[in-house]
């Protein structure tokens, strides 16, 4: 059991996230279960604060909550908008299907959370799929060349970097 | 095209994808709360000693997958872990053990009321409780150890007893005459 001593603030914040979770989920609120609750939340703090960590934009940025909020609506849309595509693409005889991998380079991300944001929203998208993160290029697999011109035209990775940065 | 993007480093590096390991971050800590949970509440709601320790080992596995063995020997290493089956294991004969000694069936948790000072379905529940502890315990340790042995060789065990190569293997080849 040899790990890292970290700031006893992410302790802290971390017992608080996992607090509330456990609180969530649980239900009973007499003592005997909120004792164990601290206990087991106090135990999964000491072992995986090194794991869990909480996102620091570069500026302040007080509503970024509400932003990624908004941005989970339009992703919902291009989701809608894009399985709709892949239908037409799939149950049509002629299966007009290209399948390829593309690079993209991302201009604008910078950090490990907007990428992972980023590569998941693409991903969540049907028709395309994040296969690899190396720096700044994003190995995508693309099901026809339609879909890998909108990805190059980067108005996902616009909306993903207006939230963060 | 599929070639180009298949470097050297893929295949002889230990492999890390950002996105994999990222999501992990943040769903591991979620996942343990939610095996406790599991364990905790077992004799309230369906789960239990077995399935929370389950859920237990796979945030381990986890760990294991997105950030390679020396990350989760680091928090568990193998000696814990085969202590921490046997204490489940104890704890579980303990309980019951201890309802036979004192003059019941086995596992027969109201005898215990007595010890605990609380009425006997007091005793019945905490000692479901007691028994889920030491079974989810038992499950934990025995599911993270196999998994270890499956993946793991034991000489990258970095602050562990690597296990020693017999003298003779290591002796140089006699030149066969």
């Amino acid at each position: 059991m040899l790990l890292k001593k970290l700031p006893f603030t992410r302790y802290l914040t971390t017992f608080f996230y996992t607090f509330v979770f456990w609180l969530f989920l649980s239900g009973h609120y007499d003592i005997f279960h909120v004792t164990i609750g601290i206990l087991c939340c106090a135990g999964v703090s000491y072992v995986s604060t090194d794991l869990l960590f909480f996102y620091k934009a570069d500026k302040k940025r007080p509503f970024i909550v509400v932003e990624f909020f908004l941005y989970t609506f339009w992703l919902l849309f291009q989701i809608i908008i894009a399985n709709l595509q892949v239908a037409r693409l799939v149950l049509s005889p002629k299966l007009k299907i290209d399948p390829r991998i593309v690079v993209y380079k991302c201009r604008y991300l910078k950090g490990d959370v907007p990428k992972a944001t980023y590569g998941n929203s693409i991903t969540l998208t049907p028709g395309t799929v994040t296969l690899d993160i190396h720096g700044r290029d994003f190995y995508v697999h693309a099901l026809t060349p339609a879909f890998a011109k909108s990805l190059k035209t980067g108005t996902m990775e616009r909306k993903v970097a207006h939230i963060y940065h | 095209m599929i070639y180009s993007i298949l470097r050297e480093d893929m295949l002889t590096k230990v492999y890390e994808n950002l996105i994999v390991q990222t999501v992990c971050r943040i769903m591991i800590p979620f996942i343990q709360i939610y095996a406790l949970y599991v364990i905790a509440h077992g004799h309230y709601s369906p789960g239990g000693g077995f399935q929370g320790g389950v859920i237990l080992t796979a945030s381990l596995a986890l760990i294991f997958l997105a950030f390679g063995q020396g990350a989760v020997i680091r928090r568990i290493n193998r000696r814990f872990a085969i202590i921490l089956c046997a204490l489940g294991v104890f704890i579980y004969a303990g309980i019951g053990l201890l309802c036979l000694l004192l003059g019941g069936n086995f596992l027969d948790y109201a005898q215990l009321a007595p010890i605990l000072g609380v009425t006997i379905p007091r005793a019945r529940s905490l000692g479901i409780l007691g028994v889920e502890v030491g079974v989810g315990l038992a499950v934990m340790a025995a599911m993270y150890s196999i998994i270890l042995d499956i993946a793991g060789s034991p000489a990258t065990d970095n602050d562990q007893e690597s296990i020693p190569v017999p003298k003779d293997r290591t002796a140089p080849v006699e030149p066969v005459a």
